[in-house]
């Protein structure tokens, strides 16, 4: 009876002993001491109370005393041996701390044996057969270590068992050694004492008091571990996680990729790799605010979430970039059903706090292994696809083809190639003449910009302006053909206007007033002479910002012309809202007159609407002499075209403007 | 108090088109019930294959449930037609009444294309259709 609840306490002593010794390995500075603290109170009661639990069964046949004092330290020395040995266990080589801290826990639980057995007052003859007791404390020592070594190389999560029983092992191999290293004879006329009833009910007391420290102990431990697992949960939750939409970061979407990348090495699942991107949404953050913005974002991460399946990864890896991992799927009908519900259900409006944006989505595709094994080419792949979707007018989606990479790398070089020019100041201002009508005689130029590239030659600015509107080169490219112009319009004669193109980035991007401003200072021409064109896309991104930017620059005494009109939306309503002089119309139209009436309505009715507003109205793309007379007679004052001149460079220009006047063999 | 008044229009997904009007039916009886716990009125009219529909009610109520209709793969094409504050319900008898063309008589079928065509020239004038629509076919139930 006594001998299985000794047992029991051995054992989960032990247990509980090898969790907190595991602990205070674990534990770094200060905590250390307290797990190291806890941990020997533990073991070392636990070790006490299997012995003297076990000495009150054992049955000598001759009546037993304790020695209280003795008893006591016995403890003490269990509790600090077991102390020391596992501050000793801590050492960094593993030989060493395994048999320095493992053996004096060893032979602190020797030492609590054998002082506690001086305790144990035997009414007979004590005798000692000091092999065993050299045996016993051998064991001790070596299962001792063994235990610590084991508990030391224990890596994974599991309970480190081995070591436990190692430990359970050099417990009960002391005891039981030790006690065949003790034999006691009776002394005739003593009889055996009646005192197991007392005994019992003093090892439970025991057993009671050492389960109770040893229930504190792994309490505490238990308890401190659910809050560290917890920390770490929430940890790692945060490291994976985007705060704002709640789905996975690009962290965690990285992690995963490369997994499935290395699962497929080994034959694992295919799995297709989806990349979307938000069409509209820096003007929309812009416009309507970082919170409004916020609230999209939510929004679209919700929406994903339903299109895509259960299984599916959303991940949020940018700004209003988002990925979309799809295990299992190797048929692309699979992802391009995928692909446009996505496309679909972020091509819905978002109504939110009163205000409505439309966004849209393009998303590129690409499958592996089908398209490509390592994480790096997929993660390519897919940008690669997804630029091109975005370049074929957005909304849609594209799938990864290897021929995109020559597109894409084309494009590329491009990009390189421009801010190499922007660097050297590649760029040339051309002039093309515009002719007044009424007088017959040259009012001005439109100045253009051409990009001489020793690598490409001349390059239209229909190629190159979209590229550097995209790398935000434009506005530098832009102020310096507004300087260039100036300066040569100020050498023109008196009067002469020019006319300069302004991106709507440029626009858009604050600074335009003053660095006209900084122009016309330069340069000393007349405010008056100079005329900013923008077109109608500009004013329908932002209307607000385009209405400030444009006040500013008329405040210049600058003139403002709209360029290519009627092409764009309902063109109507901006003439009244922004403070524009001239109107162009754009040559698609001036091309088809007389002959279509529909163009030549159109151009009556813009002539017309000219007139009504009090604004100029300049014809563009004028070519043959029947252009010419239907015009003017419809009332455009102001006229450009191959009929009366190409763009011309500067010098050609002034030789035009200083001689031609009189000679002019048109009209 | 203000109400926010919604108007949109969408296709049925081709998956579904077979039977269209049966969960033009089905959608009109659901949303009734979670309108009314939301406080929201409104119509559904499914018409050739489209669905039109006006939700009212207050700002949050409509927008939430206008967000799920929007995560709803039932239909596709969705086009926000008219959103706007407005001094009073219109459609306050109607958690979510149903317009359904097969369910329609022939008059009503007319009246229901003409709103079709309406709701994207002209929003407000599509709605006051449809709340008429509403009205004539309750007087014709009661005179039954
Ligand atoms: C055309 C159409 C109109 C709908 N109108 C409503 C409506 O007025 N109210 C509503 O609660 N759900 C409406 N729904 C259904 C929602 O899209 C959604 O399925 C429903 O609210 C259940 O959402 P849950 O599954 O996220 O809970 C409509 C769906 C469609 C296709």
């Amino acid at each position: 009876m006594l001998v299985l609840l000794a047992a029991l306490l051995c054992v989960v002593g032990s247990y509980v002993s090898i969790q907190l010794f595991r602990r205070t390995l674990q534990a770094g500075g200060g905590s250390r001491f307290h797990w190291c603290f806890l941990a020997s109170v533990c073991a070392g009661s636990s070790i006490w109370g299997t012995h003297f639990i076990a000495m009150l069964g054992y049955q000598p046949g001759v009546p037993v005393t304790f020695d209280a004092t003795l008893t006591i330290i016995s403890v003490v020395i269990a509790i600090f041996g077991v102390g020391i040995g596992l501050f000793l266990s801590t050492l960094r080589n593993r030989w060493f701390g395994a048999l320095c801290g493992g053996g004096t826990i060893g032979l602190a639980i020797a030492a609590m044996h054998y002082v506690g057995m001086f305790a144990y007052r035997a009414d007979g003859i004590v005798g000692w057969l000091p092999n065993y007791v050299a045996l016993s404390l051998a064991c001790a020592v070596v299962f001792g270590a063994l235990a610590i070594d084991r508990l030391r190389v224990h890596d994974h999560e599991g309970h480190p068992w081995t070591a436990t029983l190692l430990l359970v092992v050099a417990i009960v191999m002391l005891h039981f050694v030790g006690m065949a290293a003790f034999t006691v004879t009776p002394i005739a006329g003593f009889g055996s004492g009646p005192q197991s009833e007392v005994f019992v009910a003093m090892a439970s007391a025991i057993a009671m008091a050492a389960l109770l420290i040893v229930g504190t102990g792994i309490s505490t431990y238990l308890v401190e571990m659910r809050t560290r697992v917890d920390a770490q949960d929430r940890l790692h939750h945060i490291a994976m996680h985007d705060t704002l939409t709640g789905l996975q970061n690009r962290h965690a979407f990285n992690g995963k990729l490369r997994r499935l990348c290395q699962r497929l090495v080994k034959g694992g699942p295919p799995f297709a790799l989806l990349m979307v991107d938000l069409d509209r949404f820096k003007p929309i953050n812009d416009s309507l605010g970082h919170p409004f913005g916020d609230k999209v974002l939510k929004a679209v991460s919700a929406r994903l979430q339903e299109a895509v399946r259960d299984n599916d990864m959303v991940a949020r890896i940018g700004g209003d970039e988002f990925a979309v991992i799809a295990p299992g799927v190797d048929d692309p009908s699979v992802a391009r059903l995928l692909a446009e519900r996505i496309v679909e259900v972020l091509s819905r409006p978002f109504v939110i706090s009163g205000q409505v944006a439309d966004l849209g989505a393009s998303v590129g595709i690409t499958l592996a292994p089908a398209d490509g094994k390592d994480a790096e080419t997929l993660t390519q792949q897919v940008d690669i696809a997804l630029y091109h979707a975005k370049n074929e007018g957005r909304g849609r989606h594209c799938f990864f083809d290897p021929s995109l990479t020559e597109t894409l790398r084309e494009r590329r070089l491009l990009e390189a190639d421009l801010r190499r020019a922007c660097m050297r100041e590649e760029f040339e201002v051309y002039f093309q003449p515009i002719l007044d009508t009424a007088t017959r005689e040259f009012a001005g130029a439109e100045a253009l910009v051409r990009w001489h590239s020793p690598e490409r030659g001349v390059v239209s600015p229909v190629l190159f302006i979209p590229v550097a509107e995209e790398l935000g080169l434009v506005t530098t490219i832009g102020a310096l053909v507004l300087e260039r112009a100036c300066a040569e319009a100020a050498t023109w004669p008196d009067g002469m206007t020019v006319a300069v193109n302004v991106s709507p980035v440029q626009m858009m991007g604050g600074r335009l007033a003053s660095t006209v401003a900084q122009a016309l200072h330069k340069s000393g021409l007349e405010p008056g002479r100079l005329e900013i064109e923008i077109t109608e896309t500009a004013l329908v991104t932002d209307d607000e910002l385009a209405l400030r930017a444009l006040e500013e620059v008329r405040a210049l005494g600058v003139k403002i012309s709209l360029d290519d009109f009627g092409t764009g939306y309902s063109s109507l309503s901006y003439l009244h809202r922004f403070p524009i002089d001239r109107i162009k119309i754009d040559a698609s139209f001036v091309n088809q007159v007389p002959h279509d009436p529909g163009s030549a309505s159109i151009v009556r009715a813009i002539a017309q609407l000219g007139e009504s507003l009090q604004m100029e109205v300049t014809a563009e793309g004028i070519e043959t002499d029947a252009q010419y007379s239907y015009v003017a007679e419809h009332g455009c004052r102001h006229m450009q075209g191959f009929l009366f001149s190409r763009p011309v460079d500067a010098a050609t220009l002034a030789r035009l403007f200083g001689t031609h006047e009189k000679n002019r063999s048109v009209a | 108090m203000t109400v926010q008044r919604l108007f949109y229009s969408s296709r049925i997904a081709d998956e579904h088109a077979s039977r269209g009007a049966a969960i033009a039916r089905e959608i009109a009886q659901a949303s009734a019930v979670r309108n009314s716990a939301s406080e929201l009125t409104g119509t559904l009219a499914y018409i050739d294959g489209h669905f039109i529909q006006v939700l009212e009610g207050n700002l949050k109520q409509v927008e939430e449930t206008f967000e799920r209709i929007c995560c709803d793969f039932r239909h596709r094409e969705l086009k926000l037609l008219d959103y706007h504050t407005a001094p009073s319900r219109l459609f306050s008898e109607w958690a979510m009444a149903s317009l359904v063309e097969e369910d329609a008589t022939i008059g009503q079928r007319e009246a229901l294309s003409e709103v079709r065509v309406l709701a994207t020239l002209n929003a407000r004038e599509a709605i006051a259709r449809m709340r008429q629509l509403l009205a004539l076919q309750d007087r014709a139930v009661l005179t039954a």
